[in-house]
């Protein structure tokens, strides 16, 4: 997050970016969005010219703060949705290909 | 190590004692079936949102309080993006850049000289999932993910794996002492990353490369993992290498730390502020009302208990070293036994059994009370070190009161002068040839009659009465 | 079998249920064959269960007899894709959500449960709420019922199709930077956006978390305040739901326009503004002032950085609230060997080109080296708009706008350019930035016979004004009759 700020590139790296974001593109895709979202990245520099100099930022929509909740235990009844929506299941574990970095 | 200057840093994961999970009401509770401590929230169903346990909020404060930390009122969540199969969300609910806690330190004693270890801040997060590998596969349980953590961050002030050691045991005590939480090891309720790099002490002031070995869950790991890793690192460095940045495991079975075998992929964890989670602003009174109510700390307790109860400094730091078992010897000099003879039960005795069994104090079936009886028995010459120990090991399995196992067991020691007028007039008429030693002028033969009275006795005499009746006899 | 004609509003159907002039179960089977009838045409529905509606009709009619006086007892309403139901899929028309059953229901539609209301079916919309034409729906397009070759608007397209058309009285819908208000005024219907808050979002499947909002689409004001009345207020499990009492909005619809200030903000009505909308929302605003109501011109200067700030914002929380679609707890998976194969996999094949675009997008956005300008910017010019807001709200009561600069337009017409689209949000999207309150509400029909739509905009928890006002105009207004055919 906050490194330092870079020259504001107009070409976005779709292959890195989409890597990072876990999405596997064909090579058509890549093209195809690499031109769609220069021109978006192209646009979204207008923010470059927005008066913010001294504003704090708003990432919460609104000025609500310490929405707490008690520590008390509830109960589900969710263990036959849960299994029956893992895609694999067995023993009670959701089954994924081996993790190959384990420690 | 000679001529090299040595630099650690540990991340410490600390599961905070609440009932439930950091954002859903899951129970915390350790060792249950596989995914059943979970509901839509821990499982990052579609739909779902997360909402702050206070109770994590205030023990995470609590924890910066104890370790002279600047509390901060301001703090956020933030979500820490990364793909992994125990993240139910792909991201991790965590603090980036304003973190509950900021600074505080943790002092040690290591081979006699005080260190304070600095600490760099204390922030709360989220746990994962925990996967198991069945060599084609992977499967993973999602009863821990959710469950808070905070991450204590030290400066990179530790200098030894020593010194890692006993910035652990420090911590540990600390934590259990304000309750915030167990520190059950075995649980995996503290988990530890830690930093660590070289540098020949030749005047320059360039930084060694770290490497960092994660996840380790014993404090024996961690100091074994940093032997290992600094005299790794010197060994290369004297062969003229260099030292490759990277996360290492440790293999405890094999001794060594191991690379990670982890692919190439790009990491960059894309923190934003959590926009499902206001920010936390507390207020300066509620903290005050947390600082005014924590609880005494090891080494102030340490010195209150020689000043108050007399104790040597080695016993006092001995006792104070796990809450549990200082509460244990307070609990214990509260019911009337004399503070040093509570204090070497309890360093001896207590501490063998926690030692051998592995049991926690609360877990043992011996309360303070009855401790407290049972010294004042021996104080009281009513039994003998010898039978006290005995009757201790009756009351460890029973939870039986001291005076009621001395009864019916017959343990009761031998005062009464008829009594033992009578033991020592037979012991005198069955030995007549020591009493002539004796009388000859050979007085160790007075051992010699005591050891037959003991005897006769099944060792509940009062040897100190057997011995004045004994001389008595023989001499009057 | 022959069966009933269904009133039009909400409080006659009740009051028709609530004297026995009519069962639930005819009410619940006349929308069921409108569906059966038009659906195939329309692609509005995407799930329905009609065994599941028949069985919910019958309850209903159980409690009526046995005095259940529930508010919305019997009456059935449609259910976009991206809210959670019990025993329901909630796939919002995503292939990646393909299996995924529900364990639980959303705040909203417990409440709307608990109320009494009968559930029709999942309506369609744009893949995960991202679009503004329904192109994007793994399930295809829906199409506007006014004219079958035009889209009608998105992300609930489906829901604004079905009330439009009849298939429902009304449905539960969100609006993330326009949702429910657009397809509302390409499809002739009332859409209404609560203030960000004012309704639960836990059980909404999140597009952007500080936007989303859950709301209805509905054939009238009236209608659209007492289905906000049931489904608002506070709900512990949403950390960002707001703790204000909730009036009796439907009661409060009445009352006159003398004194009140009705804003037109400069900046929505320049460059861009397609001259039929301009006209028929400047419409509004004679129709408005003749009966007494003040109107005068504000400013909203920071318009211009909207669209921006909006993609922004709403794509890097997408990147990560899209990221636990992965194969391993429930929908779709695509094998791999190793589970970073299986992600790109599966997510490659589960997600559409619009879904991908945003997710590559808002990863960027919050990525190394890039955060500073965009994220954080972005978010610093959310501010802005707040204090815009904030300042015209101080000379005016209400906002009038246009919805969308442009007219319904024609299926497959700006599929190919994103960022064409992306523009067309400018009127909308602001109010979500800002989080404060917008209805929609149909003001006339263009040359092609399409529908165009005015919004009111209030300030935060503004909803008893805007509805008041919204309801006046409707009054003055007129019935706006059904699509033909329809
Ligand atoms: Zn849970």
């Amino acid at each position: 997050m906050p490194g330092k700020e870079k020259e504001l590139a107009s070409k976005i790296d779709v292959a890195y970016v989409a890597e990072l974001a876990r999405l596997e593109l064909t090579p058509d895709e890549k093209k195809t969005f690499q031109r769609q979202l220069d021109e978006v990245v192209r646009y979204v520099r207008v923010l470059e010219e927005a008066p913010v100099e001294g504003l704090s930022p708003s990432p919460y929509p609104g000025d609500l703060s310490n929405v707490f909740r008690e520590d008390a235990v509830g109960t589900t009844d969710i263990q036959e949705a849960v299994a029956a929506n893992a895609p694999r299941w067995q023993n009670s574990l959701f089954i994924v290909p081996p993790i190959m970095d384990q420690s | 190590m000679q001529g090299y200057d040595v630099s650690i840093g540990l991340e410490t994961h600390v599961q905070l004692k609440t009932r439930s999970k950091l954002f859903c009401s899951c129970p915390t509770r350790f060792g249950e079936e596989p995914n059943t401590n979970v509901c839509p929230v821990c499982l990052g169903y579609p739909g779902t949102l997360p909402v702050v346990n206070y109770q994590a909020v205030r023990l995470t404060v609590v924890t910066g309080l104890m370790l002279g930390c600047r509390v901060n009122l301001h703090s956020k969540f933030d979500r820490k993006n990364y793909f992994y199969p125990d993240m139910p969300k792909n991201y991790q609910i965590s603090q980036y850049d304003q973190p509950i806690c900021t600074g505080g330190s943790v002092e040690i004693e290591v081979e006699g000289k005080v260190k304070r270890i600095r600490l760099r801040r204390i922030h709360l997060e989220e746990d994962v999932g925990k996967s198991f590998h069945f060599g084609r596969s992977s499967g993973v349980d999602f009863n821990r993910a959710g469950i808070p953590l905070m991450e204590i961050v030290t400066e990179p002030d530790i200098s030894s794996a020593d010194e890692a050691h006993a910035y652990l045991v420090a911590l540990k005590a600390i934590l259990e002492y304000g309750e915030v939480s167990d520190c059950n090891l075995e649980e995996g309720n503290v988990r530890c990353d830690v930093n660590c790099s070289v540098r020949k002490r030749d005047g320059s002031r360039e930084l060694g490369t770290k490497t960092e070995i994660k996840n380790l869950n014993t404090f024996r790991g961690v100091y074994r993992a940093l032997k290992y890793e600094i005299a790794r690192q010197i060994r290369v460095l004297e062969r003229g290498g260099t030292i490759q940045q990277q996360t290492l495991r440790w293999d405890d079975e094999k001794g060594v730390t191991v690379a990670l075998r982890s692919k190439e992929y790009a990491h960059d964890y894309r923190y934003f502020p959590d926009p499902d989670i206001p920010p936390v602003v507390l207020r300066p009174e509620e903290v005050e009302a947390w600082r005014e109510s924590l609880p005494e700390l090891p080494s102030r307790r340490k010195r209150r208990f020689q000043e108050q109860y007399g104790l040597p400094e080695y016993d006092a730091g001995v006792l104070v070293a796990e809450r549990e078992v200082a509460d244990f010897f307070e609990r214990t000099v509260a019911e009337g036994a004399p503070p040093k003879a509570a204090s070497n039960w309890v360093m001896t005795e207590v501490l063998r059994v926690i030692g051998e069994s592995g049991k926690r104090v609360s877990d043992l079936r011996l309360r303070p009370e009855a401790l407290a009886r049972l010294i004042s028995l021996v104080e009281r010459g009513m039994v003998n070190m010898p039978t006290a120990k005995e009757v201790f090991g009756v009351m460890l399995e029973t939870g039986g009161d001291p005076e009621r196992i001395v009864r019916e067991r017959g343990l009761a020691q031998v005062s009464d002068e008829g009594e033992l007028m009578e033991v020592v007039g037979r012991v005198l008429a069955a030995n007549q040839k020591v009493v002539a030693d004796y009388r000859a002028g050979k007085k160790a033969a007075l051992q010699f009659l005591i050891g037959q009275v003991m005897r006769e006795t099944r060792g509940k005499a009062n040897p100190k009465a057997a011995a004045r009746i004994l001389r008595e006899q023989l001499e009057g | 079998m022959a069966l009933p004609e269904i009133p039009a509003s909400l409080r006659d159907l009740r009051n028709l249920l609530l004297r026995g002039e009519i069962a639930c179960r005819d009410v619940a089977a006349a929308f069921l064959q409108r569906i059966e009838k038009h659906n195939a045409c329309l692609n509005a529905f995407v799930h329905l269960d009609a065994e599941k509606v028949m069985a919910q009709a019958e309850r209903a009619d159980e409690r009526l007899a046995s005095g259940g006086r529930e508010p919305l007892l019997g009456i059935p309403l449609a259910i976009k894709d991206n809210l959670n139901v019990r025993g329901d899929p909630c796939t919002c028309a995503s292939r990646i959500l393909t299996g995924y059953v529900a364990p639980y229901d959303a705040t909203a539609v417990a409440r709307l449960r608990k109320a009494g209301a009968v559930f029709l079916g999942r309506t369609n919309m744009d893949e995960f709420a991202m679009g503004s034409s329904n192109e994007n729906s793994a399930f295809g397009p829906v199409r506007n019922p006014w004219n079958t070759d035009y889209v009608p608007g998105g992300s609930s397209g489906g829901a604004a199709a079905a009330v439009a058309a009849g298939l429902a009285p009304a449905a539960l819908a969100s609006d993330t930077g326009g949702s429910i208000r657009q397809p509302a005024a390409f499809c002739g219907c009332v859409g209404l956006k609560p203030t960000y808050g004012r309704v639960s979002r836990y059980g909404l499947t999140a597009y952007a978390s500080s936007m989303d909002q859950v709301g209805v689409l509905a054939q009238s004001v009236a209608d659209a305040a007492l289905l906000l009345e049931v489904i608002a207020g506070h709900d512990v499990m949403d950390g960002t739901s707001l703790r204000e009492e909730v009036p009796p909005y439907s009661e409060r619809l009445e009352g006159d326009l003398n004194g009140v200030r009705i804003g037109l903000p400069r900046e929505y009505y320049g460059e861009g503004l397609d001259k039929e909308v301009r006209e028929s929302v400047q419409g509004v605003a004679g129709l408005l002032a003749r009966e007494g109501a003040e109107v005068v011109e504000v400013d909203l200067p920071s318009t211009r950085y909207a669209v921006a700030a909006y993609y922004i914002i709403a794509t890097a929380e997408a990147s990560a609230n899209l990221a636990r679609y992965d194969g391993v707890r429930y929908g779709m998976r695509v094998e791999g060997a190793d589970p970073i194969e299986m992600y790109g996999r599966t997510r490659a094949k589960g997600f559409g080109p619009e879904v991908k675009r945003r997710i590559i997008l808002g990863t960027y956005a919050l990525s190394s080296g890039y955060y500073d300008a965009y994220y954080l910017r972005a978010t610093k010019v959310r501010t802005l708009i707040r204090k815009d807001f904030e300042e015209a709200f101080q000379r005016c009561e209400v906002l009038l706008t246009p919805v969308s600069p442009v007219k319904p337009f024609r299926l497959g017409e700006k599929i190919e350019d994103p960022l064409q689209l992306y523009l067309c949000d400018i009127y909308s999207v602001t109010a979500n930035l800002a989080g404060i309150c917008g209805i929609a509400v149909p003001c006339g029909l263009s040359r092609e016979g399409l529908p165009l739509g005015a919004q009111f905009l209030g300030p935060a928890l503004g909803e008893e004004r805007i509805l008041q006002i919204a309801h006046i105009y409707e009054a003055l207004r007129g019935p706006f009759g059904s699509p033909p055919g329809f």
